[in-house]
């Protein structure tokens, strides 16, 4: 489990950016999840697939985090203070940025079947595995959560005066 | 079209955005999408929308292999029988040498008692060090360089 846990590290480490938005607490919530996992290693089903289970840790340590803050911090301010910046194309960098705050506006089971493809870069299966739904739910739900980011984005005055394309 | 058949296209437009899809899926979908200007549009604004992800995704990547995350976990060596025997061995041999210093009559007493502390405190900062670098081992960021 030790060679699993250090190839899931960047994974989680990305899905704790997304929620948490600060990078130094995210590297603090995936130790924290490794040590949970590893703690509770007996309870893995080595059948099934290592991530799926590992990250459900890592989420349920973001949300307990999110929990405490003292008011509610939206995700990934850090990074996408960083995308803003000039250093590979101002149109990118907005597009980014406005990707981040349509994604920010969707309901959290909305939000998270984009977060478990677009950057956690699951396979159906093994969406599925986690939201504990069939593979063909899994692509008409993506398919509806795209539809809904790419709504939002078109209302993004940022998008539209870029005329919407990349 | 039927809400059947468009349910069929949805599926179709996912699989291609995400690389999944065969090459009869991908023709079937082509050919819908030459005649369906919805679905064409869909299809590019989930594609763009695919790109830009992917963009961010790697920039967080990127930062991740800047600085590599090593799971920081108890290693086994702490756990088992082995690290506790060795504890156990540690004490008992310390114990027979402080027991040898304590009753010789040769040895004055202030030394004698010197010599304990100082044997009681070396053991246990031994120990501890020995469980710090046993734990660290399989994490230390600097364990291929030759020292």
């Amino acid at each position: 489990m030790q060679d699993d846990l250090q190839a899931a590290m960047p994974r989680a480490y990305i899905a704790a950016v997304r929620w948490l938005g600060n990078p130094d607490e995210s590297r603090d919530a995936c130790q924290e999840a490794a040590v949970k996992a590893w703690a509770s290693r007996s309870q893995f089903d080595a059948k099934r697939p290592f991530y799926p289970w590992f990250y459900r840790i890592v989420r349920n340590v973001c949300f307990d985090r999110l929990r405490v803050r003292p008011r509610q911090v939206t995700m990934t301010t850090d990074v996408v203070a960083r995308d803003d910046s000039a250093e590979d194309g101002l149109i990118a960098g907005q597009r980014r940025a406005a990707v981040q705050r349509a994604m920010a506006q969707l309901p959290e089971p909305t939000r998270e079947i984009l977060e478990l493809r677009h950057f956690q870069d699951l396979s159906y299966d093994e969406i599925a595995e986690v939201l504990g739904c069939p593979n063909g739910t899994v692509m008409s739900r993506l398919y509806r959560a795209r539809k809904a980011l790419a709504q939002k984005l078109e209302r993004d005055p940022a998008v539209r005066k870029d005329g919407g394309g990349r | 079209m039927t809400s059947h058949d468009h349910e069929h296209f949805e599926i179709l437009m996912m699989k291609q955005v995400d690389g999944f899809i065969d090459a009869a899926e991908r023709a079937e979908l082509q050919a819908h999408t030459t005649d369906c200007a919805t679905c064409r549009a869909e299809l590019r604004s989930f594609t763009d929308l695919k790109t830009t992800t992917d963009a961010m995704r790697q920039r967080l990547l990127d930062d991740v292999a800047q600085d590599p995350l090593r799971p920081d976990l108890p290693t086994r060596a702490i756990n088992t029988v082995g690290f506790l025997a060795l504890v156990s061995a540690a004490v008992l041999c310390c114990g027979w040498i402080g027991w040898l210093v304590w009753t010789d009559p040769k040895i004055p007493e202030i030394l004698r008692v010197g010599l304990l502390l100082a044997g009681g405190i070396g053991l246990g900062v031994f120990l501890n060090v020995l469980r710090l670098r046993l734990r660290a081992a399989p994490t230390d960021p600097y364990r291929e360089i030759d020292r």
